[in-house]
């Protein structure tokens, strides 16, 4: 992992030691990354370590931990169920919520990012349901779901549509989530703002001049130059989304017959219901190794599609 | 958020420092570090760490309500026994508990019982206070961890004060929670299911009320067929009449529940099983329960005299569905009835459950345990007792608990101290409903009290399946089959014997 190299942040560099003025400001940078480093080493690397440890024990907790080796990852990939449909739950969420809160949140960054009057007000409304906490949005969308007086059926009940079962429904379930998850695209929607008001201007002109018109302005200005805050997004996003776990459990408790049964929910089952602090933390794990594995393919394509406006490589 | 107008210079800026793409490759290793499984972890036991707080604040806020406050004097006095007791439950729950704490402290001046209400997660908090070695004296816990932490041997073994002393010699059988022969635990107090209903609503549709008595209870049918004519659509017409229009529905018939439990009563009666009593095999598909359970889909999607249970996932309690003329009857829990007590405007009133081939009713309860690390068993057991006294605790005669022993199913005297302990709780009735043999020789404990690894059977076999069956996604033989598919490698074995019942019926 390449660090930041202190010295670049000084005037001058001298050959020798750090002048006192440098070595000040290097005492600074230690002193204002040491919450973070500290909070990790502490908090972070110590569970971290004992979970891989833990996965290759049977340990009921409260009792004392037996070593098993792999029989936690053998019984995981050939006779436990829940973890392939849990999986299989977790990655439809994340096929669909990810492009398509994407899309969304890039929409809203691209009309937000438009001369009209009250854009203050129009960003301050579409970033705000990102900050109301999972649990009260759950609650909420319990509401909007409700079959029989939701919103959303309502909505339906306007056109003359049937009413739908939402959440409530084995194959409905994942979607509806899916759509829920738009609503909390604010974050998202930020950091894509930011990215398009980064974008040269001078870009637009010149397209403007070649006699460009929106669209060619979108397709091959603002996407291009965005692609770096793209990337970031899905990342992010994508790691997000393999994580899921308050909607389903607060809003379904995985159900109904384990439609949304997210792998974090299962995970989280296994270990503070069931108390299998090992099969827990193999479950754990093998999330991890499945997240690195999709960020290092997204890296490794990044090359082919994201463009450094700095250029170098 | 204004554009900087000189955007070359900004991009100057960055590549000075650490360029763009060398920021997000940073910004985004931290995220994939922030996805280890640590991190997973600590972020799911955060939940945990909420409720711990919560359970602070409430602690703080009742021992404003009268809750074992600590006098200084008192407390430190030398030779006091220091109790730490934790339960949940309802606010109600959480003022009789603190009352019946400083009751007792007041009686006995050497014990120090402190009391604290951990409202949710709980299971989570116990786990990791007896984790870190540090487990209440005493409490409140759930069927399943009772019986694991039993076999564990993290909990005192009860037989001998059980045996010994005159009031809890008295105890049900039914109400014990044992490993072998070993109790480990008594129920905190006693529950069973019945029928409530809405007096107005039976007296305008001209049907009598439910029987009172097993001897009298309704048949399957005769409970249908009340339930028809109490189901009644917009027009008015009810379920019996051909214009009867199930789309536009004013009032249901009864308010049904989810889940296997509370139809464990009725599977029983009609002399089906759970599991083998080896406990090596579930058996939930035996004609005998699919029988039942159909019978209870079929009052969803088939007669639409019940809502389906989506529609009852998002409805209020059924108290408030009563009070508001949208259901008739409800199958409920007799602790329901301290919250039909305080439902403004409902003349309610309680029956039996239908029986089908003999009269039987679940008894169940969950466990208050003493844990084995504590210091002052003696003093434990003696707030044990007191806890499940009528006469000292207030939950029983204010409606959420039934007494654990059989004077008061029997001796009238003491029964009126239950009953009659406070007015305008108990309806006439119950003096019949909750009352005598049907009680006590009539009743048995649901499957978790004798069966090993009950949790995950249910979480993993059953809830899946009868998702299924409420849903109408299935019928009953199709999601009892998959129940029984899906048990496979849960099915470990008994605790203890099976209630005496089911061995001696073979049903």
């Amino acid at each position: 992992m390449a660090t930041f190299d202190l010295r670049t942040l000084g005037a001058k560099t001298s050959s020798g030691g750090l002048t006192t003025q440098r070595r000040r400001e290097a005492m600074w940078a230690w002193l204002c990354v040491a919450p973070a480093v500290l909070g990790f080493a502490l908090l972070s690397v110590g569970p971290i370590v004992a979970s891989f440890l833990i996965s290759f024990t049977d340990w009921p907790i409260v009792s004392t931990p037996h070593w098993v080796g792999l029989d936690n990852y053998r019984q995981m990939f050939t006779s436990d169920p829940l973890f392939w449909q849990s999986l299989k739950v977790s990655f439809i969420y994340s096929l669909g919520s990810v492009p398509l809160d994407m899309l969304f949140a890039f929409a809203l960054a691209v009309l937000l990012n438009q001369k009209i009057r009250g854009l203050p007000i129009f960003r301050t409304i579409f970033y705000l349901p990102s900050i109301i906490p999972y649990i009260a949005s759950s609650v909420l969308f319990m509401w909007f779901f409700n079959p029989d007086f939701g919103l959303l059926n309502a909505i339906l009940g306007v056109f003359g549509l049937p009413k739908l079962q939402w959440i409530y429904s084995t194959t409905l379930v994942i979607p509806s989530l899916i759509l829920m998850s738009m609503w909390g695209v604010g974050g998202m929607m930020i950091i894509f703002l930011a990215g398009l008001q980064g974008v040269p201007r001078h870009l637009y002109e010149a397209v403007e001049v070649d006699g460009g018109n929106a669209w060619h302005k979108l397709w091959h200005v603002t996407v291009p130059m965005l692609t770096p805050v793209i990337l970031f997004n899905l990342v992010l996003s994508i790691i997000g989304a393999l994580q899921t776990f308050t909607q389903a459990y607060v809003m379904t408790q995985g159900g109904p017959d384990n439609a949304s049964l997210f792998y974090v929910l299962y995970l989280y089952r296994t270990a503070f219901q069931e108390g299998q602090m090992g099969y827990a933390s193999a479950l754990a794990w093998v999330l991890f190794v499945i997240i690195v594995v999709l960020s290092v393919l997204v890296f490794r394509s990044s090359g082919r599609w994201v463009y450094y406006e700095g250029g170098e490589k | 958020m204004e554009a900087p107008r000189d955007n070359e210079a900004r991009a100057g800026l960055l590549r000075g420092r650490c360029s763009r793409r060398e920021f997000i490759r940073h910004a985004l290793a931290a995220g994939v570090l922030a996805s280890l499984p640590g991190a997973v972890l600590a972020a799911c036991g955060s939940g945990g760490a909420s409720g711990g707080t919560s359970a602070q604040s409430s602690s703080r806020s009742s021992s404003s309500g009268g809750m074992t406050p600590q006098k200084g004097g008192k407390s430190s006095s030398r030779g006091t026994a220091s109790l730490l007791f934790t339960f949940w439950g309802s606010p109600n729950e959480k003022k009789a508990v603190g009352d019946t704490a400083n009751r007792f402290n007041q009686e006995h001046p050497d014990v120090r019982v402190r009391v604290q209400h951990i409202p949710g997660d709980y299971q989570t908090k116990i786990t990791t206070m007896l984790a870190s070695g540090k487990p209440p004296d005493m409490g409140y816990l759930g069927g399943d961890y009772t019986m694991l932490w039993g076999s564990q041997g993290k909990l005192l073994v009860l037989n001998k004060y059980f045996r010994t002393d005159p009031f809890l010699k008295d105890t049900m059988p039914n109400a014990f929670y044992k490993i072998g022969d070993k109790i480990i635990a008594a129920n905190t107090a006693n529950e069973i299911n019945l029928i409530f209903y809405n007096r107005d609503l039976f007296e305008e549709a001209k049907v009598d009320p439910p029987p009172t008595t097993a001897d009298k209870a309704w048949t399957w049918d005769e409970f249908l067929e009340v339930a028809k004519k109490l189901t009644k659509d917009q027009n008015g017409n009810d379920a019996t009449s051909s214009k009867f229009d199930p789309g536009n529905i004013r009032t249901y018939g009864v308010y049904p529940l989810g889940g296997y439990e509370p139809y464990a009563s009725l599977i029983y009666s009609n002399g089906g099983r759970f599991a083998h009593n080896d406990g090596t095999k579930l058996l939930v598909n035996e004609p005998e329960t699919v029988d039942v359970l159909q019978k209870v889909q079929d009052l969803m999607y088939r007669y639409h005299v019940a809502p389906t249970s989506t529609v009852t996932k998002t409805f209020p309690s059924a108290n408030i569905m009563m009070q508001s003329r949208k259901v008739a009857m409800e199958m409920g829990g007799q602790w329901e009835i301290l919250d039909y007590t305080h439902t403004n405007g409902l003349k309610w009133g309680m029956g039996v459950l239908p029986v089908f081939k003999q009269p039987r009713i679940t008894i169940f309860g969950g466990a208050t345990v003493i844990f084995k690390a504590t210091k002052y068993p003696d003093q434990a057991i003696a707030f044990d007792k007191y806890l499940m006294n009528p006469e000292k605790c207030d939950l029983f005669k204010l409606g959420l608990w039934m007494p654990l022993q059989k004077r008061y199913y029997t001796d009238p005297s003491a029964r009126d101290k239950w009953l009659e302990g406070q007015k305008g709780v108990y309806p006439p009735e119950a003096k019949e409903v909750l009352q005598g043999s049907y009680i006590l020789n009539d009743s048995l404990p649901p499957p978790e009290y004798w069966l090993k690894n009950y949790t995950e059977i249910a979480d993993k076999a059953l809830n899946p399946s009868f998702d299924l069956l409420w849903n109408g996604k299935a019928t009953a033989q199709e999601a009892m089959d998959k129940a029984v598919a899906r048990s496979k490698g849960l099915m470990k074995g008994t605790w203890t014997s099976p209630p005496g019942l089911l061995t001696s019926s073979g049903g």
